[in-house]
């Protein structure tokens, strides 16, 4: 079992890094996607022929109004949720279930209380039966990169909200998942505190050279992070637009003052505020 | 050789130790300990029922009902209740006969300060009465009532747990409560700073059995040399009590919180209702039909038994000392 | 002793109502036979005390032996009805009526079926016990945190795991607070269960004191039986500091 698991681990690692699709093939491709919930009062369509690609190394985010979709997409992604049409693929491989592929990152922590930091960030290997000691290394380096070093056994309850996050993230990286799901991660954190993991979260990425997809809500972070933007509808929730982000890294907070950074700002807003589908160009 | 040898010392051996198993009975009593319980303690610690054959265990009870429905489930051999309810649950289909009526005579009644002259059944007119929800008292109220002409409607009957009946008496909430003899009667008595009479259902109209010994008519099939060993064993505790009054209420004692001193004083008061003129002349626990057929009737007439039983069925005086 | 030192009010708050309670008897303003004097109680207890630790080793015991068999089964339970959309609908309802139908109704027929002996009173026991139980830990067990759950599952976690690792923990703070409730009603469940068939215990010995209308005897035995089930609740509320580190409240009090 933990083999064919390694396996499914290194898969990713075996394909091109950093170089998007170097070799023609995205990291994660999606055709046609479409999300229908029944409810008790109907039919809801989440999502409609979403088209969607990710390449090797690459940071896109996804940023639209609330109800569009895109934690649902991003939990299709997972492999958590199902879909009613089109087709979806990782490393080439259709994601009929969760791949374990990837380390998904909510807006809350959703730390387990009863295990202390070094508990809580061994959860994924605990899940897939692996030995604890092979990991004990990598949890320590993974504390120490998000400054958490000497907080092994502390129980989340003595950490702050942005600290718990913090963790969380570490959380996602342990079994050095290929790809990274965030799903507005920093959204429940104070201004400053965001500033600091957004910062954070752009080295983790280019020190680990994993492929990203971000969701938020912020415009901001969306630009200052990003290589690519895509923008979404509201529910029906479709691909309104992308935008490539064609600024220079490393990318330091300063950037928000730059007019290139306001100029790509400006341009999500309108695609944002005009979002009826077929209204772009 | 030894082989041999052997072999004729373990069958003689065998042989040396009578294979007489002591019959097993679980003598399920009417209520907790009280001291007219004290004949069967005596009975059980002196060896009377061992050296009779039997095994008893003795297990304090939680009403005549309960008795009842111990004995004729089969869970008690044999059990100690109070005759009117025994009469009721036999005509209900309950799989008992009664062996021997060791309280010859009812000992509940009405519990009063005597000043307030409540000296007969009418009396109780204009006055409130504490009662207890269920038990032989529940059935014989209406009963007594009927048969002595008193007005229900005129009686302000309000239901208490049993152990408040007392207490709500002595403190003024009612004018009188329904009670035991050697139970609520003697508490009253002791606790009351004025003086308490009884007016005992037996001198109205009730010259009925009281608690008797019942056993599950299986059992009394299969053993009828162990049922009539436990009466007259039974019967030599009451003797022996009569004789040795201290002695037997210490053997109760010892199988109870209830304080020696009450127990003696409820010995005391309850024995002439177990040694009354009829079981001087006639024997200890002895029955006439006579007697069971207006125990019964009072129940039939006035109370809720559906119909008379058949004396066969009720009641044997074949386990009595001839 | 700072536990002594942060509660000397109401220490001293109790044992002002306590010499209230004595000068209400003394002074015959409340009558010695109905409610008993602190010394007349604590004499009592004194005077029997081999006996009524006897007693109230027994009702302990069966206190303790009804709690543990409903801990066992109500946790089961709450596992199945967790797990099982069918067996949450079949035993739910069973499960509520035991509660609705009153134990000291049932309790004479039980005494019937299953003798006056033990068994009884360990079934008493256990269907005044077990329903915080099974109510309290399905909670538990379900009320996960989505994401969370998520996460796990994003790993192909198994029902087993997602079970062992997630649902269990994250219910020990709910079964904990329902066995808190849980063991007072043991101690109840035990005193019915001795009203009703029995020779031996404290449930007995307040019925024998009620019968014989032994106020003091009643009033001895109520005080031993509060202290037990005041030490018993101490015990859980211990445990829990001790098994969940953790799933410490807030300072003053816990829920």
């Amino acid at each position: 079992m933990s083999a064919a698991i390694e396996r499914n681990l290194n898969a990713g690692r075996d394909i091109g890094q950093n170089n998007g699709r170097e070799d023609g093939r995205p990291h994660l491709s999606i055709r046609g996607l479409s999300k229908i919930y029944e409810t008790r009062t109907g039919r809801v369509e989440a999502l409609r022929a979403i088209d969607l690609d990710v390449g090797y190394g690459e940071f896109v985010s996804i940023i639209g109004p609330s109800g569009c979709g895109k934690s649902t997409l991003l939990k299709i992604v997972l492999g958590v949720i199902g879909y009613e049409a089109g087709q979806a693929f990782l490393h080439d491989a259709p994601i009929v279930g969760p791949q374990i592929g990837a380390g998904m990152v909510f807006q809350q922590p959703a730390l387990p209380p009863w295990r202390k930091v070094l508990g809580n960030l061994m959860m994924p290997i605990d899940v897939l039966g692996l030995n604890r000691r092979d990991y004990h290394a990598r949890a320590l380096d993974l504390l120490e990169t998000v400054g958490l070093t000497g907080f092994e056994d502390k129980y989340p309850r003595e950490l702050s909200g942005g600290m718990q996050q913090r963790v969380a993230i570490c959380r996602a990286l342990i079994h050095d998942p290929e790809l990274l799901l965030m799903d507005e991660p920093f959204g429940a954190l104070d201004a400053m505190t965001r500033e600091i993991m957004q910062a954070e979260i752009m080295r983790i990425w280019r020190e680990s050279g994993k492929t990203v997809l971000f969701v938020t809500h912020s415009i901001d972070e969306a630009v200052l992070l990003s290589d690519r933007v895509i923008v979404m509808s509201p529910r029906p929730g479709q691909v309104v637009r992308e935008i490539a982000i064609d600024l220079p890294r490393p990318r330091l907070g300063g950037l928000r003052q730059d007019p290139r950074f306001q100029a790509y700002a400006q341009q999500l807003r309108e695609l944002l505020g005009l979002t009826e589908p077929g209204a772009t160009e | 050789m030894m082989k041999t040898a052997a072999a004729i010392g373990m069958a003689t051996a065998g042989f040396a130790l009578p294979a007489a198993a002591q019959t097993e009975i679980t003598f399920h009593l009417d209520f907790l300990v009280n001291g007219y319980h004290a004949p069967f303690y005596i009975a059980e610690a002196n060896g009377m029922y061992e050296a009779a054959g039997l095994d008893v265990t003795i297990n304090p009870g939680r009403g005549s009902t309960d008795a009842i429905s111990t004995v004729a489930s089969g869970n008690a051999e044999i059990g100690f209740a109070d005759a009117g309810a025994v009469a009721q649950a036999v005509a209900n289909g309950a799989p008992v006969t009664v062996v021997a009526a060791i309280l010859q005579e009812a000992p509940y009644g009405i519990i009063s300060y005597t000043e307030d002259g409540i000296d007969e059944p009418t009396d109780l007119h204009g006055h409130s009465l504490a009662v207890v929800p269920a038990g032989a008292t529940t059935q014989a109220l209406p009963a007594f009532m009927a048969l002595n002409e008193v007005d229900p409607d005129q009686v302000e009957m309000i239901t208490y747990n049993f152990g408040a009946t007392v207490p709500s008496f002595l403190s003024g909430q009612v004018d009188a409560t329904i009670g035991y003899l050697f139970g609520e009667f003697l508490a009253a008595r002791n606790e009351a700073d004025r003086d308490v009479q009884i007016m005992r259902f037996y001198n109205w109209g009730f010259d009925v059995y009281s608690n008797s010994i019942i056993v599950n008519n299986s059992f009394l099939e299969e053993n009828p040399e162990a049922v009539r060993a436990f009466v007259h064993a039974s019967i030599e505790g009451v003797e022996y009590a009569m004789e040795n009054p201290e002695e037997a209420v210490q053997a109760a004692a010892a199988n109870t919180e209830t304080p020696f001193e009450t127990l003696l004083e409820q010995f005391e008061v309850a024995l002439p209702l177990i040694y009354n003129a009829d079981a001087e002349a006639n024997g200890i626990g002895s029955m006439t039909p006579e007697k069971w057929d207006r125990t019964q009737r009072v129940n039939v007439e006035f109370g809720e038994q559906s119909d008379m039983v058949a004396p066969e069925d009720l009641f044997t005086t074949e386990f009595l000392p001839q | 002793m700072g536990w002594l030192r942060s509660r000397w009010k109401s220490i001293l708050f109790f044992l002002f109502l306590i010499v209230l309670w004595q000068v209400a008897v003394d002074s015959g303003f409340l009558l010695r036979f109905i409610v008993p004097s602190p010394t007349d109680v604590l004499g009592e207890i004194a005077g029997r005390w081999d006996r009524l630790l006897m007693h109230l080793g027994y009702t302990l015991m069966i206190a303790l032996a009804g709690f543990v068999i409903a801990l066992a089964i109500g946790v089961t339970m709450a596992v199945l009805i967790a797990h099982s959309r069918f067996l949450a609908e079949s035993l739910y309802p069973i499960l509520v009526l035991s509660q609705v139908v009153p134990t000291i109704a049932i309790a004479p027929l039980l005494s019937i079926w299953f003798g006056p002996g033990e068994v009884t009173k360990l079934i008493v026991v256990f269907l005044i016990t077990v329903f915080p139980i099974v109510v309290n830990t399905t909670a538990g067990l379900l009320q996960v945190d989505d994401d969370l759950l998520y996460v796990v599952k994003g790993l192909k976690a198994s029902r087993w795991k997602i079970f062992v690792l997630i649902r269990l923990p994250n219910a020990l703070p709910s079964l904990f607070a329902a066995m808190r409730i849980s063991i007072t009603l043991a101690v109840i469940g035990a005193v019915v269960a001795e009203f009703v068939a029995g020779s031996i215990g404290l449930g007995y010995v307040v019925f024998t004191g009620a019968a014989n209308v032994n106020t003091r005897l009643v009033f001895a035995a109520v005080v031993l039986l509060g202290a037990m089930g005041i030490a018993l609740f101490t015990a859980v509320k211990l445990l829990q500091r001790v098994a969940l580190p953790w799933a410490q409240g807030t300072k003053e009090g816990e829920a």
